[in-house]
């Protein structure tokens, strides 16, 4: 004993009671407790079957019972799980397992029962599919109980809404028709939508005082086709209370169709085997407000159409007016200038033959005077020379070519030295820009211009001209300016329109013409001109020139 | 044969009134009346006092043809694919196809795993519970000796727990009991087919360890003394040594009951008797019967009340040398029952009075007596000799006692004896 210590001895004898089968856990086998759990782990299992919502039914194929089945099955066959329990399926004519012959003999072993009585009323719908199975060396058939009701309906509700989108786009896209016949189809659908055999639509007058009535069958008589909005039908009252009338009449159904808070129109429909119901309003609604659209659109469309067709023929007449009177004031300008020419030549030259054949028997005042009837007949002469250009210029053709501008100012500015010599005057000419225009032209442009701005700088001591061009992005605007006498902005619009002169000849010779010209010419060019200027400072005129592919699409 | 009536209520102690180290273990203490109370059927506890008792058997047939009534058992316990486990000699006996076309013509489908050796390892449980669960097995039928059936519980026991079969060494580990198991036993000897142990070898430490758990007991026990004409008569002898082993260390074990009493008298008998005979007469049929039964005595006494000191220091040995388990039984008992004889003399007589010592030589007979009668009766079956001759060394004799001390055959000996006293009683068996 001197080996153990007294511990030891307990563990001993605690070891002993365990080998003799007194310990806690010393327990002779029994299959009982894992007997007890397999058969718990059963009816959880079992349990766990009759949650779910889909019927199973276990049948021996040898002797067409049930053998085994959940508690859904019972909810939907309607039958007691004894009832159910041991039935024979081969023959039986209870109704509720009528199913069990047809999915057999259906290839697909599956079978769809609909219209069954439920509950609630709605007809029920029951998929059941056949499999079979071998437990336990055995072989079983194991039908699968499904409820699609549901599902029938939802998928019924979508071929529905398919078939209401379609009507819609088919009313839509009816062309050229009269809104009679639109109205037709459009009851058309809607009779076809909720299988109805007629259908009505009373749009009201916008006084209210009547409804004009469509249908969807026949055209109804003229004589019929009004009504009186006064009576105390159930038009009048779904107008009145803006809700519509389900089953009340029991074939019937009216609905208003309303355009923001106004109720405009009623549709009717009436024939249909079945109540209506809420899905065949919504549809009927549906369909009848967007009838109310394509209607509106369809009007404001075609009074767009009138008020287009009018303004077209008032622009083509006045066009044409237009274009007629230009025709005949260029004629008559050009006429009138040419013809012009001969009596005026015949003034200054006869002017001429007596002051050079009788000028010494005349007065000095008598020479004078014939001096003044000469220089007036010249300018009058310079007048219509500028007038034919002017009527030429809007007839002639443009002619694009690539020069330098630069260069042509230079050639203009020294004619202009020549004809009226200066000495202090400043020009300031850019060298290198070069344009794509009509060079005869452009040169008048540069001319009127430049000769424009020699001529109101005469007066200063030390004029001052600049002709340059300015970039911004594509565009070039060209610039001449001057430090002359200006003019007065106001008057700007006014400088380039012909005949209108800021100055009096005696200050500043000249026709008026030159700068209408010039305006015609960048027109012609698709280019634009304006010009500041500021009295006594000095003027600056801008202008641009439009591209070469502009003019070619002229 | 006489006092064994009266000596069966006689032994019954109580554990705990003493201080530990004074008197711990003593069949000559009090004397209760014993309370038998019926705890169903095939259990019966033993109350006496403050001291409590358990009876656990199985369903027991016993008889010639016996085995026969397998497939029965089979089918009403439902197996549909039964895991044959038995050993190469069995087969070749012809025991096991007998059972597999039996089974067969009932429809039930049956694999057998023979690759068992005489000590049962781990690697055989593994390779069993591999062939019990590739097959989708849902039974076990063990035919053979020990070893089989060692292996069968082992399999047993994984097949419904996993992991290891080394995790449930030790006392009441197995939390889920196996599936079915029917025990035909070929030898007369180790009567696993009764027992709550299942003794296996764990190669790599060269060591056996015990399962004990009543969870292990088989659901039946088929004994039929045909099985044991196919026995070789060298193994007689060892498993006529090994139930009688039994019977002695149950009988004298503190753990033993009237009821355990019964089965341990009775099985010395018989043994005794019918031993040498049978070592003897391989075709004598009435000494098979005696020795098949005998050893079903003993199973049932020594499952229920345990072992001793002769258990606790042989399962060392065969854990260290290939040595028959009967054989060194047979060869520990003389030093053992030296050790053991002042700590339950009565009860040593009485089983000297069995073995047929005269009523002069008692009162009492003394160890030496029962020792010699012992020797002579293995002199008839051929076991002499000692350990040392069968090669067991001194040096290893450390080892032994160490693992013999902690063995749990040890708690239930008459007395608890010293690391230092085992070491000696190897020496004095060497």
């Amino acid at each position: 004993m001197n080996r153990r210590s007294e511990k030891t001895l307990e563990e001993q004898l605690r070891l002993r009671e365990k080998i003799l089968g007194l310990g806690e856990t010393s327990f002779r086998k029994s299959y009982y407790p894992e007997l007890r759990v397999r058969l718990l782990e059963l009816e959880r299992f079992r349990f766990i079957l009759d949650q779910i919502s889909v019927g199973i039914i276990i049948i021996d194929p040898k002797t067409d019972t049930i053998v085994d089945l959940n508690q859904e099955t019972c909810h939907l066959l309607k039958k007691q799980q004894k009832e159910l329990r041991n039935m024979q399926l081969r023959g039986n004519p209870d109704n509720s397992v009528a199913w069990y012959a047809r999915v057999q003999e259906s290839d697909e072993g599956m079978v769809i029962i609909d219209n069954l009585p439920s509950d609630n009323g709605e007809p029920m719908a029951l998929e059941i599919t056949m499999h079979h199975a071998i437990f336990g060396g055995e072989e079983y058939r194991i039908a699968i109980i499904r409820d699609i009701t549901r599902q029938r309906s939802a998928e019924r509700t979508l071929i529905r809404t398919k078939d209401m989108f379609e009507s819609v786009i088919r009313i839509s896209s009816i062309q050229h028709a009269p809104e009679d016949d639109i109205l037709s189809a459009a009851l058309r659908e809607a009779a076809a939508l909720t299988q109805s055999s007629d259908a009505y639509c009373a749009i009201l007058s916008p006084d209210e005082s009547f409804f004009s009535i469509s249908s969807s069958f026949d055209e109804i008589p003229a004589m019929e086709r009004l009504s009186r909005a006064d009576k105390n039908g159930p038009w009048e009252r779904v107008i009145r209370e803006g809700i519509p009338i389900i089953g009340e009449n029991p074939e019937g159904m009216y609905l208003p169709i309303s355009e923001g808070e106004r109720v405009v129109a009623v549709i009717s429909l009436k024939g249909k085997e079945r109540p209506y119901d809420e899905f065949d309003l919504r549809v009927a609604t549906y369909l009848g407000e967007s009838l109310w659209q394509i209607l509106l659109r369809r009007r404001a469309e075609e009074k767009l159409r009138e008020l287009n067709e009018q303004l077209e023929e008032r622009v083509f007449e006045r066009t044409h007016e237009l274009a007629t009177l230009n025709n005949e004031l260029e004629a008559f300008t050009y006429s009138v200038s040419h013809d012009l020419r001969a009596p005026l030549r015949s003034i200054n030259g006869f002017s001429l033959a007596i002051q050079e054949d009788y000028g010494d028997e005349l007065s000095g005042e008598a020479v004078e005077y014939l001096g003044r009837i000469r220089s007036a007949s010249e300018r009058m002469g310079t007048l219509i020379d500028d007038l034919l250009l002017l009527s030429r210029i809007s007839r002639a053709e443009l002619r694009r070519q690539e020069f330098s501008l630069s260069d042509l100012a230079h050639e203009v500015i020294n004619e202009i030295q020549e004809q009226e010599p200066r000495e202090h005057a400043t020009v300031t000419i850019e060298e290198g820009i070069v344009v794509s225009a009509d060079r005869g032209l452009m040169r008048s442009v540069l001319w009127n211009l430049l000769s424009n701005a020699w001529k109101f700088t005469s007066r200063k001591d030390s004029p001052e001209i600049s002709f340059y061009s300015q970039k911004d992005g594509e565009k070039t605007t060209y610039i001449i300016s001057d430090n002359g006498d200006g003019f007065d902005m106001a008057y700007e619009k006014k400088l380039f329109l012909p005949f209108s002169r800021l100055h009096t000849t005696d200050e500043f010779p000249g026709t008026g013409i030159g700068l209408a010209t010039t305006a015609r010419i960048i027109q012609k060019h698709h280019g634009e001109i304006h010009a500041e200027g500021k009295i006594g400072v000095g003027a600056t005129f801008y202008f641009t020139l439009g591209t070469k592919e502009v003019t070619e699409y002229e | 044969m006489g006092g064994a009536g009266t000596q069966a209520y006689r032994h019954l102690l109580i554990i705990g009134m003493y201080a530990p180290g004074t008197i711990p273990f003593s069949h000559n203490c009090f004397q209760f009346p014993a309370i038998h109370r019926d705890a169903g059927i095939g259990e019966v506890e033993v109350m006496t006092g403050d001291t409590l008792r358990k009876f656990v058997m199985p369903e027991v047939i016993f008889g010639e043809g016996a085995r026969r009534q397998a497939v029965h058992y089979l089918d009403n316990l439902g197996v549909a694919h039964v895991l044959i486990v038995t050993d190469p000699g069995v087969i070749r006996a012809g025991w096991a196809s007998e059972i597999v076309s039996a089974a067969e013509s009932e429809g039930i489908s049956a694999t057998i795993f023979s690759q068992v050796s005489e000590n049962p390892r781990t690697t055989e449980v593994d390779a069993g519970t591999g062939m019990y669960r590739d097959n989708g097995c849902d039974g076990i039928l063990a035919i053979g000796g020990g070893s089989p059936m060692d292996c069968a519980k082992g399999i047993a026991i994984l097949s419904t727990n996993g992991g290891i079969i080394q995790h449930y060494e030790g006392v009441d580990q197995i939390r889920h009991m196996g599936p079915p198991l029917i025990c035909i036993p070929t030898t007369a000897g180790s009567s696993a087919d009764v027992s709550q142990f299942a003794i296996i070898t764990e190669e790599e430490k060269a060591r056996k360890f015990g399962i004990i758990s009543k969870t292990i007991i088989p659901d039946v026990s088929l004994v039929d003394p045909d099985l044991l004409s196919t026995l070789p008569e060298r193994f007689i002898a060892y498993c006529g040594f090994d139930a009688l082993t039994h019977a002695i260390e149950a009988y004298v074990s503190t753990g033993s009951s009237s009821l355990t009493d019964l089965h341990s008298l009775e099985a010395i008998r018989m043994i005794t008797a019918a031993l040498p005979i049978a070592y003897r007469e391989r075709d004598n049929r009435e000494a098979a019967r005696l020795m098949m039964l005998g050893s079903l005595h003993a199973g049932l006494a020594f499952s229920n009340a345990s072992l001793g000191l002769i258990h606790a220091m042989a399962h060392p040995i065969s854990g260290l040398y290939d040595l028959p388990h009967g054989e060194a039984n047979s060869l520990l008992l003389p030093a053992v029952i030296r050790y053991n004889y002042p700590f339950a003399q009565e009860r040593y007589d009485t089983i000297g009075e069995i073995l047929g010592l005269s009523s002069a030589d008692r009162n009492p007979f003394g160890a030496d007596a029962i020792i010699s009668r012992l020797k002579e009766l293995a002199g008839e079956v051929g076991i002499t000799g000692t350990l040392g001759d069968r090669g067991v060394l001194m040096k290893d004799i450390p080892v032994l006692s160490d693992n013999a001390v902690l063995d749990g055959c040890i708690v239930t000996n008459p007395h608890l004896p010293t690391g230092e006293e085992v070491r000696q009683l190897y020496e004095s068996a060497l």
